[in-house]
């Protein structure tokens, strides 16, 4: 049995720790309101940008052009969008996990933003691109700079698909890693995340970066397009900003689950840590209560015995 | 030309940067006409155009409505018309009254000095797109409050 220093000392322990995840927790719920408020930032800029690329990529011309076009896969590049600090339950794990699963037999390559997805796949041997170090909140110059690094090595032929793996922010209970092929683009997935170029029995496709739009007027479909400078020359302009979006409104949904997982990984503890002391107290409650009836009934003997 | 009267277009200059929660737009309002600098040169576009994309070059986007002509510093990008919405994306895009021409004016200088001093013909290449930057800046901020 412990003695009542070990658990008085534990108890404080316990009570500071609880200090600081209540803290944490605090810090936590305020910045998932500016997370929150950045990702519906990004929405509708991120709307835009996928109505132009689906507008250009559904022209029949566009299939034979380098970024629409497959090829055969030799090399996969993973974007893997993760926290640079812990303390955030499953958020980081989960996604890594994901990755993992999807990655399995292929020979592939990562694109780490965000130190805790890099130092989980350094430890395992993955081949990994050197990125400066993100921010806590997303920054399109830093996702202008991955997208661009990835359109120059798929360009020149280092890698064959791009895939971007971030997590989805449903409810605060509710984190989901996703996984989203983005690279070579595919006219069908554009059309199911647009959402208003439906075909039948097509489902829209929620990213959670937008809500589901209406559908177009049947006599707006279908409309071809003039491209100014010829449609290679403004897919080779337009695919650099699709990526830079797509990956600024993933950052900004993973900073809004990292936020949410911390808030609740936090909360969790701050309980947990209740519950331990309550225990502690009730431990050191009995072993005092014990010293004294101890005490009491020598006195008690001893004052029995010099009668 | 005949479809455009009495129509509108509505403009919407998207700048990712610039976006906030409340106004996810950098200007959306609805004109008469919007003139902007591809990379082919300068492109209007009137109410009933039939779709079109364009690849942006650093430029001045003309906006009219009414009897009024605004300007907007737009440094690259890409835009796209179709059903009498423009949406063009940006880097970087100014009204006239957000830009301090004089802190331009002096940065325009050091540039200037740092170009003249590198023999680096890449770098030099790279301080002129700077100025040129720059310069449309001045030009847009010269309009304002006009």
């Amino acid at each position: 049995m412990p003695s009542m220093k070990a658990i008085k000392r534990r108890r404080l322990t316990v009570k500071n720790i609880s200090q600081i995840t209540k803290a944490m927790n605090l810090v936590a719920t305020s910045k998932l309101q500016r997370a929150r408020a950045n990702k519906s930032a990004v929405g509708r800029p991120v709307q835009a940008t996928f109505d132009i690329v689906y507008n250009a990529v559904s022209d029949e011309r566009a299939l034979a052009q380098p970024f629409v076009a497959s090829r055969e896969v030799k090399k996969t590049a993973y974007v893997l969008i993760t926290s640079n600090r812990g303390l955030c339950g499953g958020y980081n794990s989960n996604v890594c996990k994901a990755l993992n699963v999807h990655a399995k037999g292929k020979d592939f390559v990562i694109l780490p933003l965000g130190t805790k997805g890099r130092d989980y796949f350094r430890r395992r041997g993955a081949e990994l691109l050197d990125m400066p170090s993100t921010s806590e909140t997303p920054n399109f110059a830093e996702a202008k700079a991955a997208g661009d690094r990835l359109v120059e090595m798929y360009e020149a032929g280092e890698i064959d698909e791009v895939y971007l793996v971030y997590t989805q922010f449903f409810t605060v209970l509710s984190l989901e890693p996703i996984i989203r092929k983005v690279l070579p683009l595919d006219p069908d997935y554009l059309r199911r995340v647009v959402g208003t170029h439906l075909k039948d029995a097509e489902e829209w496709e929620n990213l959670g970066f937008f809500s589901k739009p209406e559908p177009k007027e049947e006599s707006k479909l279908n409309q071809e397009v003039e491209f100014d400078s010829g449609i290679e020359n403004v897919l080779r302009n337009l695919i650099p900003w699709y990526l830079s979006m797509y990956l600024y409104a993933a950052m900004a949904s993973s900073a809004l689950c990292e936020q949410a997982a911390r808030m609740t990984s936090m909360d969790s503890a701050t309980k947990n840590a209740g519950e331990i002391i309550e225990k502690l107290t009730l431990q050191f409650n009995r072993q005092r209560q014990s010293i004294i009836t101890q005490e009491i009934t020598e006195i008690v003997s001893g004052a029995n015995a010099l009668q | 030309m005949a479809d455009a009267v009495g129509k509108k277009l509505e403009l919407r200059v998207i700048a990712p940067t610039m976006a906030t929660d409340k106004n996810p737009y950098k200007f959306r309002k609805s004109v008469d006409m919007a003139i902007m600098r591809c990379t082919t040169g300068d492109m209007g576009i009137l109410p009933g155009r039939m779709p079109v994309s364009m690849v942006l070059g650093t430029g001045v986007l003309r906006i009219f409505d009414e009897d009024t002509e605004r300007h907007m510093a737009i440094l690259g990008g890409v835009a796209h018309a179709a059903d009498d919405v423009v949406t063009i994306l940006s880097d970087a895009a100014f009204m006239p009254d957000e830009i301090d021409a004089q802190k331009i004016s002096e940065e325009i200088a050091e540039i200037r000095r740092l170009s003249d001093e590198s023999a680096d013909l890449d770098e030099k290449q790279k301080y002129r797109e700077d100025i040129y930057r720059m310069q449309i800046q001045l030009e847009v901020a010269e309009t304002a409050g006009k």
